[in-house]
């Protein structure tokens, strides 16, 4: 099993690294141009952890829990199997979420311009902390 | 997938309460093509035959009526709706069941946090019934607000061993159906009893006239019950004209 990916270079690489969700998903809307807000919930729909600039919203954890639900619906409809990524494109950015191990969901508030695919590497190495936070 | 091959035909007969009074609308109903179009909620769909004469057609094209109805099962959390569907569904039920979480996870292992759907048709009569499962949990109430529109019935499931729910359930209820004005089934699960059901759907704010099954949603055939209760409430308000189907 190969180790999991190293996190994103500079600047990342100056600051501690974080040991708790909140902490990492502070860290991913600080490092991540474009990236504004993250969440945390369980996929029953309790918000598990959030960054300082995401909205607090109590229905936002059983939303997030309700679409990815359902997104993994989508995926059998498409004949897919597993579900990597649910993608909300609207005038003022992007939703992004990510099922976290089998019981956590990640969303992103975006720029519609942001790296997606570093965001997706900076989250694939923090998933381990995420995917244990309660 | 419900493996189970329900017929209602040899449990109630409900041939005799089909809404309408002309011999045509109570002929046996064609059950749509893939070709036809079918509306996703309301209360009946015509299948489309522009070029036969209309002046000729009427009584034909009452024949080929669908009726579809929308079915909302709505409840407290574990009261048993996503039981009711399951066991009734004659399609593979679309389920959003996760493990559950924090003090919930003591009540049961998994929960709907979307929605559940299920089918159940009718061949013989052309009705085909779309049951739409909510969560239970309050915070989900968003979903309920997406699907409860353009309902037909509502199929309100409460858990009688779990009196503490109730007093929110019966809000919960009037609320409901003071909004969307469709009469309403209210299955009393982990019930035998028809008075302690009755009792029970009446100090939620059941009205009168709303039906009240005794049920253990565990067992489909207990499930079927509450669903011809569905059929035959629809069946009078279609009749009495308090619905447009």
């Amino acid at each position: 099993m190969s180790p999991p990916p190293p996190p994103p270079p500079s600047p990342a690489a100056s600051r501690p690294v974080p040991t708790t969700a909140a902490g990492a998903l502070d860290e991913m809307t600080e490092v991540i141009a474009g990236a504004r807000g993250a969440l945390l919930a369980s996929v029953d729909g309790f918000a598990l952890a959030q960054s300082e600039t995401m909205p607090n919203e109590a229905a936002h954890a059983a939303m997030l829990a309700a679409s990815i639900g359902l997104a993994h619906q989508l995926v059998m409809m498409g004949g897919g199997e597993q579900l990597r990524q649910l993608v909300v494109d609207h005038d003022n950015g992007l939703l992004l979420l990510w099922p976290i191990g089998d019981t956590r969901v990640l969303a992103m508030l975006t720029d519609s311009n942001v790296d997606q695919a570093r965001l997706r590497r900076f989250v694939r190495s923090r998933a381990a902390l995420l995917a244990d936070a309660s | 997938m419900s493996a189970i091959d329900a017929s209602f035909e040899s449990d109630v007969d409900v041939q005799p309460r089909t809404v309408g009074t002309e011999p045509s609308a109570r002929r046996p109903l064609v059950e749509p093509s893939v070709d036809d179009h079918v509306e996703p909620t309301g209360s009946t769909t015509h299948t489309d035959d522009s070029a036969v004469d209309t002046d000729d057609a009427a009584p034909e094209a009452a024949a080929l009526d669908t009726h579809t109805f929308k079915i909302l099962v709505t409840g407290p959390f574990a009261a048993g709706k996503t039981s009711l569907i399951q066991s009734v569904s004659q399609t593979d039920v679309v389920s959003t069941d996760v493990v559950t979480s924090g003090d919930e996870a003591d009540v049961k292992a998994h929960t709907t946090v979307a929605m559940d759907f299920g089918t159940y048709e009718l061949e013989d009569d052309g009705v085909n019934l779309l049951l739409f499962g909510t969560p239970g949990q309050p915070r989900f109430r968003f979903m309920t607000n997406i699907l409860k529109g353009d309902v037909d019935i509502v199929a309100f499931v409460i858990d009688a061993d779990a009196r503490h729910t109730h007093a929110a359930a019966g809000v919960e209820l009037r609320s409901l159906l003071s909004d969307l004005r469709v009469p309403a089934v209210i299955a009393v699960n982990r019930c035998d009893d028809q008075d302690v059901a009755d009792r029970m759907a009446r100090s939620l704010g059941a009205l009168d006239g709303e039906a009240v099954v005794p049920c253990q949603l565990v067992d489909p055939d207990s499930g079927r019950n509450v669903i011809v209760e569905v059929l035959l409430t629809l069946l009078d308000s279609m009749e009495s004209g308090g619905h447009d189907g």
